[in-house]
């Protein structure tokens, strides 16, 4: 399959039925959780209003745990099989992820502190969670500051993949370790421990914030490969104009 | 504030919530969209140059 999408143009084809799908779903689904999770859920018998941060803090939390599960997954497919569109799909999930992993910690911080009394404690939830945003912004600065396109992207993917180690830290950190962080909420044993009336919008929120992830990262793999091929046809334009040059100039030696 | 967004003692630690997801995922909406719009009005500029070039 990977091979099959390897193809530009038959990636280009497949964005055209996808981005507008991931887009409209994105709109459908947030809006809507939003709006039923600050206005019509009722309060949290112990949280009371406070605990409505969640449909904005578990939504950016999760799926940008699922961005660096992605980021991994594209860089290891780079690395093995060098195939350049899962290198532009982990440079295109990389900010995207940093930025749902600061919105994470930052909702978090704001929750935080009327439940907790404070804005951050360095519990194993947390710290691992500040260092996936870490590691999303090492993915960054080395894709940035290595100018040797090759050597940039296998560094990148080797970060990346290295990283994923933090993942099943940040799932698993709350049951390992005693933790000021709330246990496993949605996926766990026993089924959910939210009620119905209060679960149904944050699904709603996390598949919406799926759906903005996937939008945003195709968008920019788009971007990415106009860009790429306008660099290239500007390359092959001036390489052409060189060779007239010079033949020009070995047929007349005056010129 | 109207009513509507008075949600007790903890209303401002909400509505910031709110607020900033609603700022940064906007931010990256519209981010992406102009950089999609560049790149592609750039890469037509350019083909159609090169076609002109031969």
């Amino acid at each position: 399959m990977f091979s099959y999408f390897a193809n530009p143009v038959r990636f280009q084809n497949l964005c055209r039925i996808l981005v507008p799908v991931l887009g409209i779903g994105a709109l459908l689904l947030i809006v809507p959780a939003w709006v039923m999770g600050l206005f019509l859920v009722p309060p949290d018998y112990q949280q009371g209003d406070t605990f409505r941060i969640i449909y904005v803090h578990v939504p950016a939390v999760i799926v940008a745990s699922l961005a660096y599960a992605f980021l991994a997954g594209a860089s290891f497919v780079s690395f093995v099989w060098r195939h350049s569109l899962a290198d532009t799909a982990a440079k295109a999930a990389a900010p995207v992820g940093a930025a749902l992993t600061f919105l994470g910690l930052f909702t978090g911080a704001l929750w935080g502190k009327p439940m907790w009394g404070a804005y951050w404690v360095w519990d194993a939830r947390l710290t691992s969670t500040l260092i996936m945003l870490f590691l999303f912004l090492g993915y960054i600065a080395i894709r940035s500051a290595i100018r040797d396109e090759v050597a940039s992207t296998r560094i990148a993917a080797i970060t990346a993949m290295i990283g994923a180690i933090n993942l099943p830290i940040i799932k698993f950190s709350v049951d390992w370790w005693s933790s000021l962080h709330q246990p496993a909420s949605l996926l766990r044993a026993g089924g959910p421990a939210i009620d119905a009336s209060m679960s149904w919008p944050l699904y709603m929120s996390i598949a919406g914030y799926a759906c903005l992830f996937g939008w945003l990262v195709l968008q920019q793999m788009q971007s990415e490969l106009d860009e790429r091929r306008a660099y290239a046809l500007v390359q092959r334009a001036s390489g052409r104009i060189a060779s007239k040059a010079s033949a020009q100039s070995k047929g007349n030696p005056d010129a | 504030m109207p009513d509507i967004f008075d949600f007790g003692k903890n209303s401002s630690f909400i509505l910031i919530c709110y607020g900033v997801s609603i700022a940064i995922l906007g931010t990256m909406i519209l981010m992406t969209i102009r950089r999609r719009i560049r790149a592609a009005r750039n890469l037509a500029k350019i083909e159609n140059k090169s076609r002109n070039l031969g």
